[in-house]
């Protein structure tokens, strides 16, 4: 709700200064305790995320820590030339996109049909304890939910194999993690059961934010409930929606390492290793810090590229675009 | 009135941000009047504090006092943190870390040379070292960090074997001599024939393992009876990377023997010391490889469960019968995690004088054996460890960290087994303590080998130069390196299930093929030149 308001008066005030050019001096006046106030935070922005830029020098230099940037010698693009050398890279990146892109859709369409059922309970406490189990997994570390998965999985007495088994649909246990093409399926319901709760909270502030007249209306014109979901909820869902959507395509490439790392092993290597995972390896692992940053400005790059073209899609879909 | 609050908040909140960029930190080496001297110093275990009363005998003796600064993943993989405080040029007085580390230091100008310290204050260190001393050197004669030197000619009676095999199982067979891979499997397969289960219903495990190198590259090269390199093997001073050798072979294949005979631990793959831990404490495990410092943790939840007879001997496991062992090397330094005294430090000379003072006989019996009266006794001229500290101590291992008999310093023992110059010993780390220390279904089972100690199983110590993983790897060898071992054990996990002979003959030749075309060539000149160019100094040295 906050987010979605914010926004919206974000890009209102956008459109009056735009359209006021003239007024512009006027406008400054008139709001200038609001321009002071976010002084800071455009200072933070600039101290944490445009100051560190300058390090992307390193990605054009053999870095060594001992010379520093003014000590290590330029060597122009090599670096990147190394990086789109390595076959790891292409598989790193298809692990990354797949992985990504499979998170993205279930996390998406699961929130949003958990926020519409939740929505149309109406016994409070039900709704209450739901929502509680949903999102206690977020809190939860990835280490212990990962923990979690790899002990329910062991074919080593883990408890889905004891059902399968006790049921006789096998009669060896699987060893589920050892299986490369199950990795990005296992990997991806993990992630979900961990973040639908926390995900649904936007949307069911947003659906119970919607104007209850509307609902009412329809119910007097002879709507059911699945017509109330389809013709109210969802359209009324479908600004935030977009929103996060181009928010989170940003961080398509950034997936973090954490859960990849923690869930999988030397069997599944090809396919569990993403970029981030790569990087973190290249840098810290190999002490090769100039490939890493190369890597990092080529994620940068790509990450623009996505949100300002999915951007651009939106806003001629008609739809609430971020700028 | 309000706009004027909002105003000087908005200006409060700028301000702020700036005062935390403003270095406040003054007088790092502050003499505290008394004539103590605090220094900064990077540590790797964050359990250990100054604070503690050998720490505190030792400032008294020496006038340092010691801030440590725990870097948690230092050694050889992690760097990050010790790299930024290089780059940005904030680091502590003493820092300790790999070779690799503190030559980028040594690089960069930040950590000074000792050897004219030593001369001047520490004749101790240099006594100490005597024909070794020049080791310390690097090619230009400088002196860039500090480790202890071993003056043990025994191996250490606390050391063990690492292939562990279940006391039931040896009981079981009648207490066989278990010399080579195939006596370990046949005991392993007719004690599973007999006992598929627990006591307590639950699967029994033949063989298991943790992932990673301790399940395909160490007991490897353990049962090829090779001295530990890492995953290298030193021949006519040559180094060659070691596991596409038949003998890393005939070991990959005893594991997928195992397997095909559902006899390897189903899960083997996704095991990591926590959980291997808790499967060996359930007694569910008859054999694995598992190394001393691990084995001693996992014994401790067996004893409390008082399960005796699900304890483990250490033995040394050959592939053949014919095989030499000469896996027992000892480096006669224990060079790995060093000591460097960076530009930071003020008045470096008395970290020297402290450091010789670590290398008298004083300072090895305060560091290892402790307080007299309080961690130790003089009994008929020798020393004992103090029975009411030892109980402790035997409770609970983690009171020598609180007591301080382990810390950052221990790392300049002279060895367990070594004499000082009054006769006795420089540890308490005796055969007679350690015996002291078993339970009596273990000596029971000694006895029945004949033997008194696990460390009496083990090949005869032989001397080496150095360990290879002792000695600097260069900056372009490291990522073909690491990047090799990710290769073999993701390939090699492949020959480990094959189901069949011819199945794991090819994945066995995709390993090598893979290994052979990402570098091991280039790898293996890069490392023959690292130990060509020790052996030179090393002769020169050592004469």
């Amino acid at each position: 709700m906050n987010i979605r308001s914010t926004l919206q008066q974000d890009v209102q005030g956008q459109a009056r200064v735009r359209t006021g050019g003239k007024l512009l001096g006027k406008k400054i006046k008139s709001q200038y305790q609001l321009l002071l106030m976010s002084i800071p935070f455009v200072i933070i922005l600039i101290l944490f995320s445009y100051v560190p830029l300058w390090g992307w020098i390193m990605a054009f230099q053999k870095y060594s820590p001992g010379k520093g940037i003014s000590g290590s010698p330029f060597v122009g693009f090599d670096n990147f030339i190394k990086l789109f050398h390595d076959d790891r890279f292409f598989l790193v990146l298809r692990n990354t996109l797949v992985m990504s892109i499979l998170s993205l859709v279930t996390s998406f369409v699961g929130a949003i049909t958990l926020a519409l059922l939740l929505n149309e309970v109406k016994h409070v406490l039900f709704k209450r304890a739901v929502q509680t189990i949903t999102y206690i997994p977020h809190f939860v570390s990835m280490v212990v939910i990962a923990n979690i998965v790899i002990t329910f999985l062991s074919p080593d007495g883990g408890f889905v194999n004891q059902i399968l088994m006790a049921t006789g649909i096998i009669h060896e246990p699987i060893y589920f993690m050892s299986k490369g093409e199950w990795f990005w399926g296992i990997h991806t319901l993990t992630v979900l059961w961990k973040e639908l709760g926390w995900s649904t909270i936007i949307y069911l502030a947003v659906i119970s934010g919607l104007n209850p007249e509307t609902y009412e209306a329809a119910e007097v014109d002879g709507a059911g409930r699945f017509q109330k979901i389809w013709h109210i909820s969802i359209p009324g869902l479908l600004p935030t929606a977009t929103m996060l959507l181009i928010l989170s395509l940003g961080s398509i490439v950034n997936t973090g390492y954490e859960s990849q790392f923690l869930l999988g092993n030397s069997l599944t290597t090809d396919f569990y290793e993403v970029l981030d995972l790569y990087a973190l390896n290249i840098s810290f692992g190999s002490g090769q810090y100039s490939i890493g940053v190369a890597l990092s400005i080529f994620k940068c790059v790509v990450s623009l590229i996505l949100v300002l073209s999915v951007n651009k899609l939106v806003k001629k879909a008609g739809q609430a675009s971020l700028f | 009135m309000k706009k004027s609050i909002i105003t000087g908040l908005a200006l409060m909140l700028s301000a702020s941000l700036f005062a935390g960029c403003g270095s406040s930190k003054t007088d790092e080496n502050a003499d505290t009047g008394s004539g103590v001297t605090n220094y900064s110093m990077q540590v790797w275990d964050s359990s250990w504090k100054w604070d503690n009363a050998i720490n505190q005998k030792l400032e008294e003796k020496t006038g340092v006092k010691m801030d440590y600064i725990p870097v948690i993943d230092s050694g050889s993989n992690a760097t990050g943190k010790v790299d930024v405080w290089l780059a940005s040029g904030d680091y502590p007085d003493i820092i300790n870390d790999s070779p690799l580390t503190i030559g980028k230091y040594k690089d960069a100008g930040a950590v000074i040379p000792l050897e004219e310290l030593i001369d001047q204050y520490g004749p101790h260190i240099k006594e100490k070292f005597g024909k070794y001393y020049d080791l310390l050197k690097d090619d230009e004669g400088h002196i860039y960090s500090l480790y202890g030197v071993n003056l043990a000619t025994e191996p250490s009676p606390d050391s063990q074997a690492s292939f562990i095999v279940q006391y039931d199982v040896l009981k079981e067979a009648g207490y066989p001599e278990i010399k080579t891979l195939d006596d370990l499997y046949a005991v392993l397969e007719s004690y599973y024939q007999k006992h598929p289960k627990t006591d307590d219903g639950k699967e029994i495990i033949p063989f298991s393992g943790i992932s990673g190198g301790l399940l395909d590259i160490n007991p490897a090269l353990n049962a090829a009876g090779l001295p530990d390199h890492g995953f290298y093997e030193i021949k006519d001073n040559k180094v060659n990377f070691a596991m596409t050798n038949d003998y890393a072979k005939q070991y990959i294949k005893f594991l997928n023997k195992l397997q095909n005979t559902g006899m390897l631990d189903k899960e083997v793959f996704s095991l990591n010391a926590e959980t291997e831990g808790a499967k060996i404490s359930q007694g569910r495990v008859l054999a694995s490889y598992i190394p001393g410092w691990l084995m001693k943790g996992y014994e401790k939840s067996i004893i409390a469960s008082g399960q005796f007879d699900k304890m483990y001997a250490k033995l040394p496991v050959m592939q053949s019968a014919g095989m030499e062992d000469h896996s027992n090397g000892m480096p006669p330094t224990s060079s790995s995690t060093n000591l460097a005294i960076t530009t930071k430090a003020k008045h470096p000379e008395k970290i020297i004088q402290m450091l010789d003072y670590l290398f008298t006989d004083e300072g090895q019996v305060l560091a290892n054996w402790g307080i007299e009266g309080k961690h130790y006794d003089v009994v008929e001229g020798k020393r004992v460890r103090n029975k009411d500290f030892d109980a402790k101590l035997q409770a609970d291992p983690s009171v020598a960290v609180s007591e301080g008999l382990q810390g950052p310093f221990n790392r300049f023992t002279f060895g367990n087994g070594a004499k000082l110059s009054d006769g006795d010993y420089a540890t308490p780390i005796t055969k007679d303590y350690v015996v002291s220390t078993y339970d009596s279904t273990t000596k029971e089972v000694l006895a029945k080998y004949g033997k008194q100690t696990w460390a009496d199983f083990m090949a005869k110590p032989e001397i080496y130069p150095a360990m290879l993983w002792q000695l600097n790897t260069p900056e372009d060898a490291k990522p073909i390196a690491i990047k090799l071992e990710e290769i073999w054990h993701k390939e090699i996990s492949k020959a480990i299930l094959a189901k069949s002979d011819a199945e794991f003959e090819q994945k066995w030749n995709e390993t090598v093929a893979q290994i052979d075309k990402n570098g091991k060539d280039e790898l293996n000149q890069s490392m023959t030149e690292v130990w060509q160019n020790f052996m030179e100094r090393y002769n020169k040295a050592v004469k």
